[in-house]
């Protein structure tokens, strides 16, 4: 197996072997935890989805690893406009979260995102919606811009 | 002073008086939903504002360049993931810990970083010269 010597790769395999060796260590209690849900397999998780990466980077060449001039433009026009989107987002929550701590408003729990969050359920939290928001934006953009050619 | 009466003014401005009278009547008219009708209020009167002063400008005062272009589009990437991190790491400690941040708390926290970060972002590169 060939491997080439590129500082992208390095820095993914390092933080996928600490991530498992973390998770590992909390899933067998050597660090003490006092929360209510494991970290331990998440983190497992995401080490080895990180060493897939890294070692997916060290068989594929620099320049076809490295993004180009287009790419980059695309990718930051992208992000810029899901930044936007996002802070919409935040904005909304924050605005729905307080009129119902106001009362002014029954909403119901018809949206899970915007009932209260005692009720809320914890896969689908505040937080994890807005990532999921930006997760949804960032591809349905790129696909966008790919499909859309020139940019300014 | 001369004004434009473009379309580009002429709805904007219609919206933010039409905002500003919905704000009025929801306030008199529901006394419980007061605070609603202030923000239109408050919104409406900003937006009327700004259009006035939008108003008094040519068309190509408005216009960016290349360079403000580039530089905007930088600064929001960059502050997109500064604000991705934070609602991440808030997310992990609100998940993972015994600390429990709730978004209501939180939500004014992000907004903040997000904007700050974008607009400080966008000085240093205007500052800064050439972009990449």
């Amino acid at each position: 197996m060939k491997l080439i010597n590129n500082k992208r790769y390095t820095f993914f395999l390092v933080l996928g072997l600490v991530n498992i060796m973390i998770g590992l260590a909390e899933m067998l209690k050597i660090i003490p935890y006092s929360g209510t849900a494991t970290p331990g397999v998440s983190m497992m998780g995401a080490g080895i989805i990180l060493l897939i990466i890294g070692l997916y980077l060290s068989r594929t060449s620099e320049s076809e690893s490295m993004p180009d001039e287009r790419t980059m433009k695309r990718d930051m026009k992208v992000q810029s406009s899901t930044f936007g989107i996002i802070l919409a987002y935040v904005t909304l929550l924050a605005l729905m979260d307080a009129i119902w701590y106001s009362n002014l408003i029954n909403m119901g729990d018809f949206f899970l995102i915007f009932s209260r969050p005692e009720d809320m359920s914890v896969l689908f939290s505040r937080y994890m919606s807005i990532i999921f928001v930006a997760v949804i934006s960032v591809v349905a953009l790129t696909f966008y811009y790919n499909k859309k050619g020139d940019l300014e | 002073m001369k004004f434009r009466t473009d379309k580009y003014i002429l709805r904007p401005m219609s919206m933010s008086i039409g905002m500003v009278i919905a704000g009025i009547l929801l306030s008199y008219l529901m006394p419980s939903l007061f605070f609603v009708g202030f923000c239109l209020i408050i919104a409406g009167t900003i937006l009327s504002v700004t259009g006035v002063y939008v108003a008094t400008k040519p068309v190509e005062y408005f216009m960016p360049d290349e360079r403000t272009k580039k530089n905007t589009d930088r600064a929001g990437h960059h502050a997109f993931w500064i604000m991705a991190n934070v609602v991440i790491i808030l997310g992990l400690i609100d998940r993972f810990t015994s600390v429990s941040i709730e978004y209501k708390h939180a939500g004014t926290l992000i907004i903040f970083i997000g904007i700050y970060s974008f607009l400080i972002l966008r000085w240093f590169y205007n500052k800064k010269g050439d972009v990449e």
